[in-house]
């Protein structure tokens, strides 16, 4: 009964960051431009000691190197998965990295685009799956079993 | 033998391959993956490998990235003095169980307690 809801937690889960994908797909550059639009007005309207506004901008410029790399990355595997680190949290980010790196070695040995953007979907979906924060499935489990 | 927790098969594997030297998450994967003969996905090797490291088997460092990798650093790791200790406790367990070796239907020559005649 237990591991039922336990899987039924992870797809409800899955379906949510699905959907996010989906969104960020369409919006990832609007949502980085913005962000760094965000951040520069902050700089400029509030009395913000010199570090912090250094940070900021730092912040600003490398996430806009990040959008760049994204838009400059020819092969549409690379892409996914560039975009779908975007919503791994940040100490996990390595493994897109491996991901990436695995990319290139299946192209280096001919694999097809489809092949790639298959791999990548799957390790990605692997990742979600068993990084996710057993807090946030523990909170779907109950609400999924809370008597009505 | 001390009392610690021995690892599971798959981390004595992995504290076996990091037993050489420091070695990044997807070197660990491959080399386990050829030893092995079956596949691990990322998710598991760094789920495996964070239980490992709050085990206190190994450690880990952000390092260096590469070309292919766009930006994204690489993860390394390092086996622990504690992990080194685990790893011989756990071959000196295995050893214990099948007898003084490999058994002999594996192609070793142990010698199995319960049949002494064989």
């Amino acid at each position: 009964m237990l591991s039922g809801a336990v899987c039924v937690g992870r797809l409800l889960l899955l379906l949510l960051v699905i959907q996010m994908i989906d969104r960020m797909a369409y919006r990832t550059r609007e949502l980085i431009l913005d962000l760094i639009f965000e951040s520069a007005m902050n700089c400029k309207n509030e009395k913000m000691g010199l570090m912090a506004k250094a940070r900021l901008w730092c912040q600003a410029i490398k996430m806009k190197l990040q959008a760049m790399s994204i838009f400059k990355l020819q092969s549409k595997g690379e892409r996914l998965a560039v975009t779908l680190g975007l919503i791994i949290p940040r100490k996990h980010r390595h493994v897109i990295g491996d991901i990436l790196e695995d990319c290139a070695a299946m192209r280096k040995v001919g694999y097809a685009e489809r092949h790639i953007k298959c791999y990548v979907v799957w390790q990605w979906l692997l990742i979600v799956m068993q990084l996710v924060p057993s807090g946030i499935i523990n909170w779907v489990i109950q609400r999924l079993s809370s008597p009505k | 033998m001390s009392k610690d927790k021995l690892p599971t098969n798959r981390e004595a594997v992995i504290l076996d391959i990091l037993i050489n030297g420091e070695r990044a998450g997807l070197e660990v994967r491959n080399k386990y993956e050829s030893r092995t003969k079956r596949s691990m996905p990322l998710g598991s090797l760094y789920t495996t490998l964070t239980r490992m490291e709050n085990a206190g088997f190994v450690t880990s460092r952000t390092g260096d990235t590469k070309p292919e990798r766009r930006g994204y650093p690489r993860k390394f790791f390092n086996i622990t003095g504690t992990g080194q200790r685990a790893l011989s406790d756990y071959q000196m367990f295995m050893m214990n169980a099948w007898g003084g070796g490999v058994p002999k239907r594996l192609g070793g020559n142990a010698i199995s307690k319960r049949c002494p005649g064989s």
